[in-house]
């Protein structure tokens, strides 16, 4: 029953979790370890499962704290002398077929989405990398449409004077 | 491929006037590396917003975490003291409350048929003694008797559940 559950609520929501896990941690294998981390937290509020009417705002807060935690572990360590320690969110997105200019964008883009406020930032990043309609976002995040207008609004606009300053000192 | 209406895509994507469909055409024309100069500066974001949705995890991962959950059916639950006697509280309610039953069958007033002979042989002492000092043991006895219910009240009161 539970596992049924699990299987068709809870673990398709696994790569949403796992890209905004990645645009807080910058790293590949510690975004993978948290989503595990928030399936099995999931898993162990089972019993709750039947009060929460919205899962995948649910997932994300437990998925956004467990990163936010990781990310601070991580700058602890690569604080440490011991670079066998250190997994460095700046040696991120370890993938293979990865360029060097990919990884800076990707890294540009994350620090940005995760700079902005609250709600502004799960906002755009259900928008611009989940690809939402405004309904769905509201609905994950309990706010009205007319509210995730104004708040991607803000963030476009934020993101645009970041980019116009990129180009100003590009050229 | 026409610039001029990628250059009034992103005029309308940072006006939030882009549907879900055009803002995609963005990222799909930024993905490509031939990109005329004068975008450029976008790409970096357009890109990133492409790559970094189509990041996901390994296809094994789902039989992970249902491995892991099923080793892990019986979670560690803390109970508290009071959760754990909690059983025992319905056993001491019912052998308390058989312990009132039981005192007021033996009550002297109404004589059960298992300790009749018992009561008659008593009642026989009695009143071989009360006959003898008639004033001190029918007092006594009163008293006694209305020791016993008060001690038995005080008993089931300790016995009950915490609210």
């Amino acid at each position: 029953m539970q596992e049924k559950t699990l299987q068709r609520d809870i673990l398709p929501h696994r790569d949403k979790l796992y890209r905004l896990a990645l645009s807080i941690t910058l790293h590949t294998a510690e975004a993978e370890d948290v989503v595990q981390d928030t399936m099995m937290q999931a898993w162990n509020h089972r019993n709750e499962w039947d009060e929460i009417a919205n899962m995948g705002g649910w997932l994300s807060q437990i998925c956004r704290r467990l990163a936010l935690d990781r990310r601070q572990r991580m700058d602890r360590m690569s604080s440490l002398p011991d670079p066998t320690q250190q997994a460095d969110r700046h040696t991120a997105f370890t993938g293979s077929d990865i360029t060097f200019e990919q990884r800076e964008r990707l890294t540009t883009i994350c620090d940005m989405m995760e700079s902005l406020p609250p709600p502004q930032n799960d906002v755009i990043r259900l928008r611009d990398i989940e690809g939402m309609t405004y309904k769905d976002i509201a609905n994950e995040l309990s706010l009205t449409e007319e509210q995730v207008k104004v708040y991607l609004f803000r963030a476009r606009q934020r993101i645009k004077t970041a980019y116009s300053k990129i180009e100003n000192y590009g050229l | 491929m026409d610039y001029k209406y990628i250059e009034q895509l992103i005029e309308r994507y940072l006006q939030c006037e882009t549907t879900i469909h055009e803002e995609r055409i963005l990222r799909e024309f930024f993905a490509q590396d031939d990109v005329p100069t004068h975008l450029k500066q976008w790409q970096s974001l357009f890109a990133a917003q492409h790559e970094l949705s189509q990041a996901h995890l390994d296809a094994d991962f789902n039989k992970r975490i249902m491995e892991l959950t099923s080793t892990r059916v019986v979670t560690p639950r803390r109970i508290t003291l009071y959760q754990r006697m909690r059983p025992l509280f319905r056993a001491a309610a019912i052998v308390a409350f058989a312990i009132v039953i039981g005192t007021v069958m033996n009550n002297p007033g109404n004589v059960s048929s298992e300790s009749q002979s018992d009561m008659a042989h008593a009642e026989f002492v009695l009143e071989s003694t009360t006959s003898a000092h008639p004033e001190t043991y029918s007092a006594e006895l009163v008293e006694s008797a209305a020791d016993s219910t008060s001690f038995i009240k005080v008993q089931t009161q300790e016995d009950m559940p915490m609210p």
